[in-house]
């Protein structure tokens, strides 16, 4: 009968919080591992000292544990604590508010198990390591990371299901976690989809990483070193038509100043940039038409957006505020500090001469950085006076027929002369040749400059979509010719056209394959179903950034209006929130107005006032005890009573069961009233 | 001052719940969990959890992150599911104690509480209201706990109302419900030693309790009767029961014909309720020995016996007293 039965007698029960309040051995095992989980997708951020400093904790705990040493003295944990707070503040600054409080946040999730005093200890402890689960978001958000995560959250609250049944089996606890949290998981879904999404309501401390990509300057030598990078840069999904691969030249930045040594461009606040002539624009997307896509960028803590010339942004977006620049790029006001999402409408057969050039800015050198090629410029401008097409193409004629390589491991330069690479060492990456063109252009008098972006792209065909990476990162030049604006001229296709048509050729990829000393897969099998199984999982993120971590407010307003109408917006929500609560509290409301009892009738309430007089004489009557039963009672001890209650629930009755015209029933009334008031007096 | 004000506004609070109660779930034999007599709030960690979730919003919110939303509202959710699970843990339960009991003054009373389920249940804990310790149970079918309940004074006692309450699942929840039930309990003085021979010397009422440490010795064998449990064993007819593999007892007809009578007014002390206590003493005693007595109290005489249930009445009208 009595099957599996168990119950055991807590003497002092866990609801108060007592002084001998002590974690069982396996929970506390537990809790350790679980620390070291929580704090495992932070890692990467976190300060080299510091992890040191955890793993101390994590092995001081569990010595602890093991019983083999004592649990610290209260002096002892202040000075741990003291310690690792002062260790901060010495290296504060360097991290960054972000960090910072990330830091102390792990600090004081390490040495809180030093001091579980009380059940709620524990609970904050739990609280505290969701909190840090929920942080290592602000620094990554793949499906890769999001899923491992994700079974971290279960893991947690399965120790909290342990702490509370440790009789049961472990099974159990995972089970029951597991299949709450999916039964969760519609209406997280749903709140996801549903709840308004409100803009940020203050600036948070965003993450100090460090910049990935192109940057905004660069020397020879730079692009060659990015180019060993297989990290994804962004991804494009096109609309409908796609442009043929040597026309993806994806435009970043680009660079103006020339001190000799590298390429920069000036450093303006956001506000005070030059902003491309909108009224031109608009005029040019009436015109033509354009190829439209939408690129879903990763973070690269810069400012630089991607597109095709001439990229226009169609739609702007609540969160994101993106200025186009009079040099045709993207810029963003905030760091990219994760995946944005952005759709732009190129024009890629206009010209680019929608703005009114500053021939000094764009021909500035000094000569004497590389006379020679100064001086070969000179040459070229004295053979075709006034005929730059017949320059430009003297260079790149030069270039083809010369012996020049493209390669990823040029040779050094001494002192990043130009004119050791373009004429002793003639083996360079695209950034050699771009910034040699770009030279030669300007010491010939014709303005030009270096636009930094990428070539390019992988093709997924299983999601649709492009992917561009680190390694297409790339470098070319821009002359400026009257009547035609700027025109791209690519160096790199005259001496390796392939590049441009293809992609890196096979000796760039042994190359670069022999620098990273990254382990690929794919350069070990290189079987076409792994290819596969990548492109696949590679498409599965990219439904991931741009479905849910790109979902903005935006995208929920079209979403909704996808499926509820036109004109459907938030505040059409908001009001069907609060009518389907209204109605809801409006039925609960009435459900319990419902089962109240009816309203009292007059004679009811004097009726049940002479009972509170009588109580308090010690007469109660009881519910089966009749009229008669109780006057008999109440002649016992007062007959003068007995007689008036005698009248009084006589005309209670006839109002109670018989039905009387308004008159009669005023006239009783009137008599319970003064019968009423006797029988107070007599009590 | 502000801690009378505190206690006159603490007990006024609790008379007015103790009435609220009374009215929504009244004494019964048996009571069944259902949502009308099941309470659910959020435990002191759910709300901080809530507090929690209200932080990850705001930081998804400010950093635009949609996985720190995502996270908030998976915790939302959670915390809804949890609730449902915390009650559906309670809901349906049969809870019955009946019958009467009797203590002591400052002893744990064990009181029988049968709970009865079709489901396992986990992590109930089992209290009577004041006092602070409680048990904890899980069980499948159907489970008898002995729930401890202790009292400070003499008196006769409506059992207080039985607290069943679990913080199932992650703690987040307090699931609770207070349970009245027809159950009686006649709580004794603490009994007081008294030298027996101070009581037999004085002149009782109409007894005389002399040497009665020999009574037993020096009573005549009787007859033998059917063992009853509760008996002493002093009183187990060991030969009979090795030869036979019966269990007799022997009963004594004692050879002093005078009753024994227990008079509260002759106990010693002058506090009338030590005379209670000791009044107490000397029931347990005599109960002890297995000794026919009888007690008067206030010249109402309950006669000799040596019965269970004679003592249990005895022990009543010593708990009841004044009542």
């Amino acid at each position: 009968m009595a099957a599996n039965l168990q119950f055991n007698i807590l003497a002092n029960s866990n609801r108060k919080n007592s002084s001998s309040f002590q974690l069982s051995p396996n929970i506390r095992l537990l809790l350790i591992i679980s620390q070291v989980a929580n704090i495992l997708p932070l890692v990467k951020e976190l300060a080299v000292w510091f992890i040191a400093i955890a793993s101390l904790c994590v092995i001081f705990q569990l010595t602890i544990h093991l019983n083999l040493i004592k649990q610290p003295s209260r002096i002892g944990k202040s000075i741990v604590a003291i310690l690792g707070c002062a260790l901060l503040v010495v290296t504060g600054r360097e991290l960054g508010l972000l960090l910072g409080m990330i830091h102390l946040l792990c600090l004081a999730y390490l040495l809180k198990p030093l001091e579980i005093r009380n059940q709620m200890d524990f609970y904050q402890l739990i609280i505290l390591g969701l909190l840090l689960l929920a942080c290592s978001f602000i620094f990554q958000q793949s499906l890769y990371f999001t899923l491992p995560v994700l079974l971290l959250v279960i893991a947690n609250f399965c120790l909290l299901l342990r702490y509370a049944t440790p009789q049961e089996k472990w099974q159990f606890q995972v089970n029951l976690t597991t299949k709450i949290v999916l039964q969760s998981l519609p209406l997280t879904v749903m709140l996801f989809v549903i709840f308004p999404k409100i803009a940020p309501f203050w600036q948070m401390p965003t993450a100090k990483s460090s910049e990935t990509g192109l940057s905004d300057s660069v020397k020879v030598g730079d692009i060659a070193q990015l180019a060993l990078s297989n990290q994804l840069a962004f991804r494009v999904e096109f609309d409908q038509q796609v442009p043929v691969y040597q026309q993806m030249y994806w435009r970043a930045l680009t660079l103006s100043d020339f001190d000799g040594r590298q390429w920069t461009r000036r450093n303006i606040p956001f506000s005070q940039q030059t902003v491309i002539d909108q009224q031109a624009l608009l005029a040019l997307s009436q015109k033509a038409s354009g190829i439209s896509y939408q690129v879903i960028a990763e973070p690269s803590y810069q400012y630089w957006l991607f597109a095709l010339d001439i990229g226009v942004i169609k739609d702007k977006k609540a969160g994101l505020n993106i200025a186009q620049l009079q040099d045709y790029s993207l810029l963003a006001q905030r760091k990219i500090s994760q995946p944005v999402s952005y759709q732009v409408t190129s024009y890629t057969q206009q010209p680019l001469n929608l703005e009114r050039l500053d021939i000094k800015q764009y021909t500035q050198i000094n000569q004497l950085d590389n006379p020679q090629l100064a001086q070969y410029a000179q040459t070229l401008k004295a053979n075709y006076p006034s005929d730059n097409v017949a320059i430009i193409q003297a260079v790149l004629d030069n270039f083809r027929e010369q012996n020049y390589r493209y390669t990823l491991t040029p040779p050094v330069l001494t002192n990043n002369s130009l004119d050791e690479f373009f004429f002793e060492t003639q083996a360079g990456f695209c950034e050699h040749y771009a910034s040699s063109f770009t030279y030669l252009m300007r010491s010939a008098g014709i303005p030009a400059r270096i636009v930094l972006g990428y070539l390019g792209g992988e093709y997924n065909q299983q999601g649709n979509y492009y992917s561009v990476y680190q390694r297409d990162a790339h470098a070319w030049t821009e002359v400026w010719l009257d009547g035609q604006g700027w025109l791209r001229i690519d160096p790199t296709s005259a001496v390796d056209p392939s590049r441009i048509e293809r992609g890196f050729s096979e000796q760039l990829m042994l190359e670069q394959q022999q620098l990273t000393a990254e382990f690929n897969l794919n350069n070990v099998f290189n079987r076409a179903w792994l290819l596969q199984i990548q492109m696949r999982l590679d498409a599965i993120d990219f439904q991931w950034t741009k479905l849910v971590i790109n979902f903005s407010q935006d995208s929920q307003q079209k979403l909704l209006s996808d499926w509820f109408g036109q004109y459907f917006n938030m505040t059409a929500i908001l009001v069907i929130i609060g009518g389907v609560s209204f109605i809801v509290i409006a039925i609960v409301l009435l459900n319990i107005a419902a089962k109240r009892p009816q309203k009292r009738t007059i004679w009811l309430t004097l009726y049940l006032q002479a009972h509170h007089y009588l109580d308090k004489l010690g007469l109660g009557r009881n519910n089966d005890m009749s009229d008669q039963q109780f006057i008999r009672l109440l002649e016992k001890n007062n007959v003068e009573l007995a007689v008036i209650y005698k009248a009084f629930i006589f005309n209670f009755n006839r109002l109670h069961y018989s039905s009387l015209e308004s008159s009669a029933k005023k006239i009783l009334i009137a008599r319970m009233k003064e019968q009423l008031i006797k029988i107070k007096k007599m009590v | 001052m502000i801690l009378t004000i505190k206690k006159a506004i603490k007990q006024r609070i609790s008379n007015s719940v103790d009435h609220w109660l009374s009215k929504r779930m009244p004494c019964q034999e048996q009571h069944q969990l259902t949502r009308n007599n099941v309470f659910i709030l959020p435990s002191r960690f759910g709300l901080v959890f809530l507090m929690f979730i209200v932080l990850l919003f705001l930081l998804g919110t400010n950093y635009q992150n949609n996985l720190i939303l995502l996270m908030s509202y998976l915790f939302i959710s959670v915390f809804i599911t949890t609730m449902l699970y915390s009650f559906f843990n309670l809901r349906g339960i049969k809870v019955a104690a009946k019958g009467e009991y009797l203590g002591f003054v400052e002893q744990t009373i064990n009181i029988p509480v049968t709970l009865l389920s079709e489901q396992p249940r986990v992590n109930i804990n089992l209290f009577f209201y004041p006092s602070d310790s409680c048990l904890q149970s899980q069980f499948a079918q159907q489970i008898t706990v002995n729930v401890p309940v202790k009292f400070d004074k003499r008196g006769v006692y409506q059992l207080p109302r039985l607290t069943l309450e679990s913080y199932f699942m992650f703690g987040l929840f307090r699931c609770w419900t207070h349970l009245a039930f027809d159950v009686q309990v006649y709580v004794g003085p603490k009994p007081l030693a008294c030298s027996l021979n101070s009581i037999a010397n004085q002149p009782a009422n109409d007894s005389e309790v002399g040497n009665e440490s020999n009574a037993i010795a020096s009573d005549n064998f009787y007859e033998l009767n059917n063992y009853r449990v509760g008996e002493p064993l002093s009183q187990v007819a060991w030969k009979q029961l090795a030869k036979t593999g019966h269990w007799y007892s022997k009963s004594y007809q004692s050879t002093n014909s005078e009753q024994v009578i227990l008079s509260l007014s002759a106990m010693p002390s002058s506090q009338i309720e030590h005379k209670l206590a000791q009044l107490c003493f000397m029931i347990l005693e005599y109960q002890k020995a297995a000794i026919d007595y009888g007690i008067e109290i206030d010249q109402r005489v309950t006669p000799p016996d040596h019965s269970h249930h004679h003592y249990l009445n005895c022990l009543k009208q010593v708990a009841s007293y004044g009542g």
